[in-house]
C-alpha cells in the first residue's frame, strides 16, 4: 500500500515538474527565437548594405559596370545587380539583396554621375586675396578646392545643401568677427577636382549631333566677333570679320536666325574658332532661352545683357528651360550700359578661368548680379571691389554685389553634357 | 491494526503534509516564474517590434521614390529629444509624406498597472495619430552633425542633422508581485535598446 502511494507521489511530482519544465523551456526557447529572429534580420540588412556599398564602389571604379555580385559573406549571401533607369542621364539603380539564415533584406540605390552643374558655387582656386564678405550670400551647394577666406560673416548653404572645402576657413580678422554663417552641413578637407578637359565631351557631342559654329580664320578670311542671342523660339548668331578681296580687307557683318528647336539635336552649341593669330574668338551672349542648351566656347564668353529663361522655374516649377554656359577660359559680364543688376539664369563652367566682371575694379557700381543657377570655375574672378565705412559696414565701390540663388533643379537635372566629376551621387537610397 | 501501522499512518500524514506544503510553494513560485518569463518574452517581442518599425522609418528619412518630388529644404522638419518629424515616402508611392514620432505622457495611460509606460505616437501627414502601447517608458532621440558633434535641442538648423541615436526602454505593462514600494519598483521587467547613429543616407546627399 505504502509502496504504491510512494510510487504515485514520485510519478505525480515528476509529471508536474516535467510540465513546468516544458513551459519554462518553451518560454526560454521563444525568447531566444525572438532575439535570433531580430538578429538574423539585422544581419541580413547589414549584408544588403555591404552589397550596396560594394556595388556603389564598383560603379565608381567602372561606370559601365554591369556584372553584379553574388557572394557569400558573413555566413550569408549578397546578390547585387544593376539596372539602367535613364540611359540619357546615365541614371543607374543598384539593387542589393542580403540573405542570412532565411531572412532577406533589400537596399536600393539610385545614382547619377556627379555633375559640376549641381554646385551653386565651385572653385578650384579662390584667387588672390578675394574674400567672401557680409553682403555675400550663397544659397545652395558650395565647394572650393582652396581655402575659404571670409570677412564679416558671409552666408553659405541654403538649408538642405552642403558646403564643402578642401582647405581651411581663413578669417581676415578673427573668428568672432568673420565666422561664416553656415545654413547647411559643412565639411572641410574634402576634395573634388575639376577634370583636366571637361569640355571635350561637349565638343564631341556638338560634332556628333549638335551644332558647331566653324569660324577658323584663313589667309583670306579673318573672323573677329561672334554674337549669340537667344530669342525664345529662335536663335540668332552674328559673325563679324574681314574678307580679303582683290588684296584688300573688307569688313563683313552677317546674321543668321534659326529655329531654336532645330539648331542642335542634342542642345550643344559649340564655337570652334580661330582669329587671325590662331586664338579662339570670344562669344558675346544674351537673350531669352527656351529649351535646354549648352553654349561652349574655346575662349571667353561675355554676357552683354540679361540671359534668362523663357519660363522662370521660380514661377513655373515645370519649366524645362535650362542653360549651360561653358568657357575654356572665362565668363565675364561685359562692362556696358545693359548689365546693371544683370540677371543670369544658367549653370556656368569655366575650365581654366573664372566667372567675373570685366573691368571689375574700374567700372561703376552696377548693383547686383542676380544669378539663378550655379558657377563652376577654376579660378575665382572678381566681380567688384568694396570699401569699409567708419561704422564697419561694407559697401560696393565698383562692380557688383553677389546675389547667387541656386536653381534647385540642378540637383537632379543638368544642361546637355555638362561636365562630370569622377564620382556618382546618390539620388535616393532606399532601405 | 497494530501500533506500527498507526505509526506508519501518522508518519505518512506528516510527510504527506510536508509534501503538500512544498507543492503549494512550488506552485506559487512556478506561477510567478512562468508569468515573469512570459512577460519578459512579451517584453522582448514588444521591443523588437517597436525597434523594427522605428529602424525602417528612420532609415527612410529623406527617401522618396520620385526623387524629383523632394523639396530642397531639410528633410527633418522638427527635432526635440522626445519627438521628431521628417519627410519620407513612407508608402513608397512617390509622394512625400511627413512622419511624426512623439511619446505621450504617463498620465495618458492609466489603464495599465505600470505607472511609467506611455503611448508612442506615429502620425503620417495629418492622419489620426496611431498610438501603440508596447510598454515604452522612454523614447529619447539624440542628434549629431556630420562631424559627430552632439546637437543640443532645441535644434533650429535641421539640415545640420546627419545621424540620430534612438534610445528606447520598454517595461512590462503588468507585473507580478506586491504593491509595496520595493516590489512595485522591481516587479516590472525592463529591456533597453539603443540604436547608435541611424545615418539616413538620404540626409547626406
Amino acid at each position: 500500500m505504502v509502496g504504491k502511494v510512494s510510487l504515485l507521489l514520485v510519478m505525480g511530482f515528476s509529471l508536474i515538474f516535467l510540465i513546468f519544465g516544458q513551459n519554462f523551456n518553451s518560454v526560454a526557447i521563444q525568447s531566444v527565437d525572438n532575439y535570433v529572429d531580430y538578429y538574423n534580420k539585422t544581419v541580413s540588412h547589414s549584408i544588403a548594405l555591404d552589397g550596396a556599398n560594394l556595388g556603389a564602389n564598383a560603379l565608381y571604379l567602372n561606370k559601365n559596370w554591369t556584372a553584379g555580385y553574388n557572394l557569400p559573406i558573413s555566413g550569408g549571401n549578397i546578390n547585387v545587380s544593376i539596372q539602367t533607369i535613364d540611359a540619357g542621364q546615365f541614371i543607374k539603380k543598384i539593387i542589393s539583396v542580403g540573405t542570412f539564415e532565411g531572412k532577406t533584406d533589400t537596399v536600393e540605390i539610385i545614382t547619377s554621375p556627379s555633375r559640376f552643374s549641381r554646385f551653386a558655387y565651385y572653385s578650384q582656386s579662390e584667387g588672390n586675396d578675394i574674400r567672401w564678405i557680409s553682403t555675400d550670400t550663397v544659397f545652395g551647394p558650395f565647394h572650393t578646392e582652396d581655402n575659404l577666406k571670409v570677412d564679416n560673416h558671409p552666408v553659405f548653404g541654403d538649408s538642405g545643401y552642403t558646403t564643402t572645402i578642401a582647405g581651411d576657413i581663413i578669417y581676415v580678422n578673427n573668428k568672432e568677427s568673420d565666422e561664416p554663417i553656415m545654413l547647411g552641413p559643412f565639411e572641410a578637407h574634402r576634395t573634388e577636382s575639376l577634370p583636366l578637359d571637361g569640355l571635350q565631351p561637349l565638343r564631341d557631342a556638338a560634332v556628333s549631333d549638335g551644332k558647331v559654329f566653324q569660324l577658323i580664320s584663313t589667309s583670306n578670311l579673318r573672323y573677329q566677333n561672334f554674337y549669340l542671342t537667344f530669342n525664345s523660339d529662335q536663335i540668332t548668331y552674328r559673325i563679324l570679320g574681314q574678307k580679303k578681296i582683290s588684296g584688300h580687307w573688307n569688313s563683313f557683318d552677317s546674321s543668321y536666325t534659326v529655329a531654336a528647336s532645330s539648331i542642335s539635336n542634342n542642345g550643344v552649341l559649340y564655337l570652334n574658332s580661330a582669329d587671325k593669330d590662331g586664338d579662339p574668338i570670344d562669344i558675346n551672349l544674351k537673350g531669352t532661352v527656351k529649351g535646354k542648351f549648352s553654349v561652349v566656347g574655346d575662349g571667353n564668353i561675355f554676357l552683354d545683357d540679361d540671359i534668362k529663361y523663357s519660363s522662370d522655374p521660380r514661377v513655373n516649377s515645370s519649366s524645362e528651360d535650362l542653360l549651360g554656359i561653358l568657357a575654356q577660359n572665362n565668363v565675364y559680364i561685359t562692362d556696358n550700359n545693359y548689365t546693371q543688376n544683370i540677371e543670369i539664369d544658367a549653370a556656368i563652367y569655366c575650365q581654366d578661368g573664372g566667372f567675373g566682371a570685366a573691368n571689375a575694379g574700374g567700372r561703376g557700381s552696377d548693383g547686383d548680379i542676380n544669378l539663378y543657377g550655379g558657377i563652376t570655375q577654376n579660378i575665382r574672378r572678381a566681380v567688384g571691389s568694396y570699401g569699409t565705412r567708419h561704422d564697419g559696414s561694407i559697401y560696393i565701390s565698383n562692380g557688383y554685389n553677389k546675389r547667387y540663388r541656386y536653381d534647385s533643379r540642378l540637383m537632379v537635372k543638368f544642361p546637355p553634357f555638362f561636365p562630370t566629376s569622377e564620382g556618382f551621387r546618390i539620388l535616393s537610397w532606399k532601405e | 491494526m497494530g501500533f506500527t501501522t498507526i505509526l506508519d499512518i501518522i508518519g505518512s500524514t506528516i510527510i504527506g503534509g510536508f509534501l503538500i506544503l512544498l507543492l503549494w510553494r512550488i506552485d506559487d513560485a512556478s506561477i510567478k516564474n512562468v508569468y515573469n518569463s512570459s512577460e519578459e518574452l512579451i517584453l522582448q517581442r514588444n521591443l523588437t517590434t517597436s525597434v523594427m518599425i522605428l529602424e525602417k522609418d528612420f532609415r527612410r528619412i529623406g527617401y522618396c521614390k520620385n526623387y524629383y518630388a523632394l523639396p530642397t529644404t531639410a528633410n527633418i522638419v522638427s527635432a526635440t529629444d522626445t519627438s521628431i518629424a521628417f519627410r519620407s515616402d513612407i508608402n513608397d508611392n512617390g509622394n512625400v509624406d511627413i512622419i511624426n514620432y512623439y511619446i505621450g505622457s504617463t498620465s495618458e495611460l492609466t489603464s495599465t498597472p505600470n505607472p511609467r509606460d506611455r503611448y508612442l505616437y506615429r502620425v503620417v501627414n495629418n492622419e489620426i495619430p496611431v498610438k501603440v502601447n508596447l510598454g515604452i517608458t522612454q523614447f529619447r532621440l539624440t542628434y549629431f552633425d556630420v562631424f559627430g558633434n552632439n546637437l543640443t535641442p532645441p535644434i533650429t538648423n535641421f539640415s545640420s542633422i546627419s545621424s540620430v541615436q534612438i534610445d528606447v526602454a520598454v517595461e512590462n505593462v503588468v507585473g507580478y508581485g506586491g504593491n509595496t514600494a520595493g516590489e512595485e519598483q522591481n516587479k516590472y521587467s525592463t529591456a533597453y535598446w539603443r540604436q547608435i547613429r541611424v545615418s539616413a543616407m538620404n540626409l547626406l546627399r
